[in-house]
């Protein structure tokens, strides 16, 4: 019979500073690119309360990752509706992209945002699109994707806590492990 | 009649590809000619970018550890144990080239070298054991096709880590393998035959992957018999019938193998 005290259970490194980046959410809030109340409500992530709002406006057709900009991400995480075709296209087609190219992807994402703080402030955003998406779906891909995404140390976070790509990156660490203890 | 086929494999040393081969070649069928990827560095850098330090784990099992990686394995049968039992002696692919097989190792599986060897060959079937992508020169030329034992349930679990998505998903019926015939898509080509396996007592997923290998050979090569003597009609799969899955992340593998754990300690 197979030993089953080879089994083990790990600690992820991935969460090892939760603490930490529970507090930088909660001390820099304000610095959150867009927050989906319905998502913050379910896990107690944060509060909204100083909410910008998405305008409304028509998402075009999608045709290469190099051309989505933060602009689509946010309306697709104001607006994501999994019946609605279009954003179902959207956000299959940017899972798959990502797996392709998930060796390269931080230069991949230098022809979105050439400058460091914006492709990392646009690709955190697209991780939490990814992890909304899973919680409306159940899709489990999405889970994994998201996860492996953060794991990557070069499109995580660099420079001040306070920055508006750090905080995201603390709130999808705390978002995912909120997801992971709901499985 | 004596059927021909052409053998595609990842390595000359693959207890999957010397075991098919042999179990084949017991029933009357003869390998033509057989292609392995050579392992070049270029190749390394490609499997590298795809599966990162996993990568280095396979090599680790399969070239430098072999016969001693299934040594944790008590209790299994595993293709160790399949070869004693069914006295597979085929150690290398290259020992065939004593009964006038050829045997050539190529850079690239898709080569011209290699469509135009097909075309002299005019196989009956070509037999996918590993080594990548094939793309439709080779397709178009491999006689009736190219199967391939995918070790997954199509048209559900397409891709990779399909052992471990379904026990991720705590979809434990849906766990097997399936031989198929390869089109462009990523497993989505005709299916031949669905396999199920189902789980025993006491196991974690390297127990259990290491199960699949010696029931995969066993059907694969009975399956192709079958498809060879007429006896199977392919039946093709819709590509809204399943998903298409990558690797999977490490917290999730753990996930599944501890669910897996837990469900057959219950059993």
């Amino acid at each position: 019979m197979v030993n089953l005290t080879h089994t083990n259970y790990m600690t992820d490194p991935l969460f090892s500073k939760i603490t930490a980046h529970e507090a930088n959410l909660k001390k820099n809030k304000a610095n959150i690119a867009y927050c989906n109340e319905t998502f913050n409500k379910k896990f107690g992530i944060t509060d909204c309360t100083q909410q910008t709002s998405i305008a409304v406006k028509e998402l075009p057709n999608y045709k290469y990752f190099k051309t989505i900009q933060l602009d689509d991400i946010l309306y697709l995480r104001a607006y994501l509706d999994t019946n609605n075709e279009q954003h179902h296209i959207w956000c299959k087609r940017i899972y798959r992209f990502l797996e392709l190219r998930l060796s390269d992807i931080q230069n991949r994402i230098k022809r979105n945002y050439p400058k460091k703080e914006d492709s990392i402030l646009f690709i955190q955003n697209v991780i939490t699109l990814l992890l909304e998406y899973y919680d409306k779906t159940n899709d489990s891909r999405f889970l994994s994707i998201a996860l492996k995404l953060l794991r990557k140390k070069a499109i995580a976070k660099h420079g001040f806590l306070n920055a508006n790509y750090h905080v995201q990156y603390s709130y999808n660490i705390v978002a995912a492990q909120q997801l992971i203890n709901n499985i | 009649m004596e059927k021909k086929v052409a053998l595609i494999s990842p390595n000359p040393a693959s207890l999957y590809s010397t075991s098919v081969s042999e179990l084949l070649m017991r029933n009357n069928v003869k390998i033509e000619v057989i292609f392995v990827k050579k392992f070049t560095f270029s190749r390394f850098k490609d499997e590298f970018s795809r599966d990162g330090i996993r990568l280095l784990k396979k090599i680790w099992k399969k070239l430098v550890l072999r016969e001693k990686a299934y040594n944790a394995f008590e209790g299994i049968e595993t293709i160790l144990t399949f070869r004693e039992k069914e006295n597979i002696t085929l150690k290398n692919l290259k020992e065939l080239e004593a009964k006038g097989v050829e045997v050539h190792f190529v850079d690239d599986l898709n080569s011209k070298f290699v469509e135009d060897k097909l075309k002299e060959k005019q196989v009956d079937v070509t037999v996918f054991t590993g080594g990548g992508l094939i793309r439709k020169n080779i397709l178009d030329n491999a006689g009736a096709g190219v199967l391939n034992c995918h070790m997954g349930k199509l048209p559900e679990y397409r891709g990779m880590d399909v052992v471990e998505w379904p026990l991720f998903k705590k979809d434990f019926d849906n766990l097997g393998f399936t031989v198929h015939l390869m089109d462009k898509g990523v497993d989505t080509g005709d299916i031949l035959k669905v396999f199920d396996v189902k789980l025993i007592q006491n196991e974690n997923i390297k127990s259990l992957r290491a199960r699949f290998e010696p029931i995969m050979t066993k059907n694969f090569a009975a399956t192709i018999l079958e498809f060879l003597n007429g006896e199977i009609k392919p039946k093709a799969q819709a590509k809204e019938d399943g998903k298409q899955y990558y690797i999977i992340d490490t917290h999730l593998h753990h996930i599944a193998n501890k669910q897996l754990v837990e469900q057959t300690q219950a059993k």
